[in-house]
């Protein structure tokens, strides 16, 4: 594969880092280079389109009357969908519990292994700074030096919230750890995709709490789950 | 035991399902249209539809695309109502005094500017890419595309974004 071809697969999808990558990169510098360089731009993307949608009500008051224009219609199905919206908030908040169950959790977090069953790889790819940073960013600080390879970073929904979503090398293969800050346990809640080979907890950290899913034997589950309790610290 | 009549089911499954998704289909169709107004109300007008059709979604793991199905589909449907109304030169910079600067940091501005300044043809496959998570292939079959096509977008999108935030990368880097 030359290098263009291998940067060309990289800018159509940086997430998708494969073993190819991993041994051109090993040999040539300039495509680490360019690695960490499309890795920096991901970061402010990210950043850049999950704006705070709270904010461009604020920035537009006042500006370009538009709204005045609109047509009776949409502004009559818009008071319908409000109305709607009203209810529904109305209902949540008088008959629903705002938390979820432990076992509903649980099961939001195994269906999200499904939906990203690609990014549970066994690679020595780190993940690049600005990209982790970016994806933690508002949720927690994490101690590297605790953890083995951070091989992937990404800012998913889960719950309703979104939350980072690593997947952290340890010593008998890849782990995926859902960090979610504000979501307090009481103990531990087993994680359990017998049909996948894989088992985990999600575990209560402080004001907070961390699921950790792998196939590893459960020594190294309970050794990747009290260094990545030890290696959080929550920001928010 | 209270039973639930179907409206108080459908308000469940819509609190559920749908209305997780409010804030990425807003920010999903800002990206497109750049008119915050206009991006309200494809968004009202999405949710009311999902709403009422809530029974007709048969796999509840295909909110999201069916979700965006509706909102692309109201889009072109209020963008063709408005077209007459709208000022191009003018819509971009009201939509980029709405969304460029909201953050504080320079470098965010930038590269938001940067994805306002992209043709529309490589702004959604990014957007839907990064924003939603959706696949390449999802993608393609959501814009009518081939994957190839897809792929020579992204690729292109993020090259021209490099290019045009080129400073910025080598001060972070």
């Amino acid at each position: 594969m030359t290098c263009e071809t291998l940067r060309e697969r990289l800018a159509q999808d940086p997430a998708r880092i494969d073993e190819e990558f991993d041994r051109h990169a090993k040999n040539c510098a300039a495509c680490q280079a360019f690695h960490n360089r499309l890795m920096r731009s991901e970061a402010l993307i990210q950043k850049a389109l999950r704006f705070d949608v709270n904010s461009i009500g604020k920035a537009t008051a006042g500006a370009t009357p538009l709204r005045a224009a609109r047509s009776s219609w949409i502004v009559l199905t818009s008071s319908i969908a409000a109305g709607v919206l009203v209810a529904v908030l109305f209902w949540a908040v008088q008959d629903t519990d705002p938390e979820l169950s432990a076992e509903a959790l649980a099961a939001e977090v195994a269906n999200h292994w499904y939906n990203e069953p690609a990014s549970w790889i066994e690679s020595d790819n780190e993940v690049a700074g600005a990209l982790l940073a970016a994806v933690l960013d508002g949720a927690a600080d994490l101690n590297l030096a605790q953890l083995q390879t951070v091989s992937y970073a990404e800012s998913c929904l889960v719950a309703g919230e979104w939350i980072p979503h690593l997947v952290i090398q340890g010593e008998q293969g890849p782990y995926m750890v859902l960090l979610m800050p504000g979501r307090v346990l009481d103990s531990a809640v087993p994680l359990q995709l017998p049909e996948e080979g894989l088992s985990g907890h999600i575990v209560p950290a402080g004001t907070g709490s961390i699921a950790v899913l792998g196939g590893g034997l459960a020594t190294d589950l309970e050794q990747m789950e009290a260094r990545v309790i030890a290696a959080v610290d929550w920001t928010i | 035991m209270v039973k639930l009549g179907a409206d108080s089911a459908r308000q469940l499954a819509f609190e559920r399902l749908v209305a997780p998704w409010r804030d990425d289909l807003y920010r999903y169709v800002l990206w497109l249209c750049r008119n915050p107004d206009l991006a309200d109300d494809v968004v009202q007008e999405t949710m009311l539809r999902a709403f009422k059709s809530l029974d007709r979604l048969e796999d509840e793991s295909a909110i999201k695309p069916w979700l965006l199905t509706i909102a692309r589909r109201e889009h072109a449907r209020v963008y063709e109502r408005k077209r007459l109304e709208t000022r191009d030169i003018d819509d971009l910079s009201y939509a980029e005094a709405a969304l460029i600067a909201t953050e504080g940091d320079s470098d965010i501005d930038d590269m938001r500017a940067a994805i306002f300044g992209l043709d529309d043809d490589y702004r959604e496959p990014l957007v839907l890419q990064v924003l939603m998570g959706f696949s390449t292939d999802e993608i393609a079959t959501m814009m009518g595309l081939r994957q190839g096509a897809v792929l020579t977008r992204l690729h292109r999108a993020r090259k021209k974004l490099m290019e045009r935030v080129k400073s910025e990368l080598d001060l972070i880097g």
